[in-house]
């Protein structure tokens, strides 16, 4: 058996880690395992020399929603023809449809790895303009904020003017 | 003006900083799905894009097909941290924009279409992130980015969903390492949603004491509090630093010691290997920045940094060396510059 990092010489480290119960392994040469060092575990840098090992540990983090998609019949992206195992199994989604067409099988890795669900940050030009005013909204209420935190408050009132505006669209859409 | 030629904010301690974003575009599908052609029409949409952009910006960037470079010259800009080591190895369909003082560059059909990233010396996260969106915006204008609602920018890896945004800094830590202070740094940087790893040398044995510290979580939080988390912790790393760089005085005799032979062997040795060179200008650095080495710059240091990587000194010599003539040129090199 060959060394899983640098495919020259022969295993002879055996190592085995649990994540969440998945049992993940490695078998290396003695050179590779040395140059890891023991605790290689605990740091990425590590891993990115290791990246089919990443990828099946990333790919661990979605197989645990596997059993719910188990038992629906297989299903493929209408646009890219990937397969949600197929997602899985290296962790890289094949194209921007997927995520609609597997949002639900998704959606418990995508919070397992940044613990939220939902977007917050900047928007493209291309976004819904509900979502723009949205957004607007969101960064007018923080220059409120400061405008008051510093008793500015002719521009407060100009602010909150618009605010008004914004959320009077808002409701209209 | 070469970027690395300047010393930013905190640049006793912060080398640099580097902002990424990921964007991909809506109406291909990712890399692993894409056919040769689509690598090339991605290679040219955007380019296209930024070249017909209204603005003095884009007239900066240089566009390189990256199968038409050297395998030094792709390297080198690796070890320069203008694109990823990846990218240099895999060149097939993929392109670099770079800007002339090679301070932002974009990838094209890295892991994700796009990866925009920008690079500043020292401490200026702010500043690094206005530029990577205002180039961000100029590609915004022309292509038609894959967006959601709910998880915003949409990635090939869903690591880096939501805003695509790595931010990381660059730092200089000989003290922190010295005095062994860094694994429990590690540890408390990782339960606060932050990465740490060496920056130069692989594994997790850092050469020279250079450290990347970068930000994880790209979902449900915005770019400014992302930036200001990293920033926060940051600015205590730094301080770390500096109060161990200080009690260190206290031992000057011993510190002196080893920053002189340091600089003794970089003005003298006759061969030195990039993991040598990488501890001995750490000391340098180290010496220079506590003021007791005063006739050498921290540019000086930072630009020898860059320079002396393997396969920058290759590609500046523009042949093939083995490893000892590379070594020799290397020092050589550095004795040309510290004699000065």
């Amino acid at each position: 058996m060959l060394c899983e990092k640098c495919g020259k010489n022969n295993v002879t480290t055996h190592l085995k880690q649990v994540i969440n119960g998945d049992v993940q392994e490695l078998h290396l040469c003695s050179e590779c395992a040395e140059e890891l060092g023991y605790g290689f575990f605990s740091s990425l840098q590590s891993f990115n020399d290791l990246v089919p090992s990443l990828n099946s540990f990333l790919g661990g983090l979605f197989t645990q929603t596997m059993p719910i998609q188990a038992l629906n019949p297989p299903r493929t992206c209408s646009v890219c023809g990937s397969s949600f195992e197929e997602i899985a199994q290296d962790a890289r989604v094949g194209c921007a449809n997927c995520y609609k067409e597997f949002y639900t099988q998704l959606l418990p890795s995508i919070q397992r790895i940044h613990g939220k669900t939902k977007h917050v940050g900047k928007i493209p030009s291309s976004a819904s303009d509900h979502l723009k005013l949205r957004h607007e909204l969101k960064a007018l209420q923080q220059n409120l904020n400061d405008a008051v935190s510093v008793q500015d408050y002719e521009n407060a009132a100009k602010i909150r003017d618009r605010i008004r505006e914004i959320e009077g669209q808002v409701k209209e859409q | 003006m070469k970027w690395y030629l300047e010393t930013g904010p905190e640049g006793d301690v912060v080398v640099s900083t580097r902002i990424r974003l990921a964007r991909n575009i809506a109406e291909f599908p990712f890399l692993s799905r894409m056919s040769e052609d689509q690598f090339e029409t991605v290679n040219k949409k955007v380019k296209d894009a930024l070249y017909s952009a209204n603005s003095a910006a884009s007239n900066d960037f240089e566009f390189y097909e990256m199968e038409k470079l050297t395998p030094a010259r792709a390297m080198s800009l690796a070890e320069r941290h203008l694109i990823s080591p990846q990218f240099a190895k895999d060149k097939k369909g993929r392109a670099l924009l770079l800007s002339k003082d090679d301070s932002v560059s974009i990838m094209l059909n890295e892991e994700d279409h796009i990866r925009i990233q920008t690079l500043l010396p020292g401490m200026q996260l702010q500043e690094a992130l206005i530029q990577a969106n205002s180039i961000d915006d100029l590609l915004d204008e022309k292509l038609h980015y894959a967006f959601d609602e709910n998880i915003g920018y949409l990635t090939c890896c869903p690591t880096n969903l939501g805003t695509g945004l790595r931010a990381s800094l660059m730092l200089h830590l000989p003290a922190t390492v010295q005095a062994g202070a860094l694994l429990s740094l590690e540890n408390a940087i990782s339960k606060l949603g932050l990465t740490i790893r060496g920056t130069f040398g692989e594994g997790s044995k850092a050469k020279g004491a250079f450290y990347q510290v970068s930000n994880q979580i790209t979902l449900g939080i915005t770019e400014a509090e992302a930036v200001e988390n990293l920033n926060t912790i940051a600015q205590q790393i730094i301080s770390q630093e500096r109060i161990i760089r200080e009690s260190f005085k206290n031992k000057s005799l011993l510190l002196e010691d080893k920053i002189y032979r340091s600089h003794g062997l970089l003005k003298s040795a006759r061969l030195l290997s990039a993991d040598e060179f990488m501890e001995l200008i750490s000391d340098l650095r180290l010496g220079v920045t506590m003021g007791i080495i005063n006739d050498i710059s921290i540019e000086t240091i930072n630009s020898l940094i860059n320079e002396m990587q393997p396969a920058t000194l290759v590609a500046s010599a523009g042949r093939k060396l083995n490893a000892q003539s590379r070594d020799e040129l290397r020092a050589l090199k550095i004795r040309e510059v510290l004699a000065m």
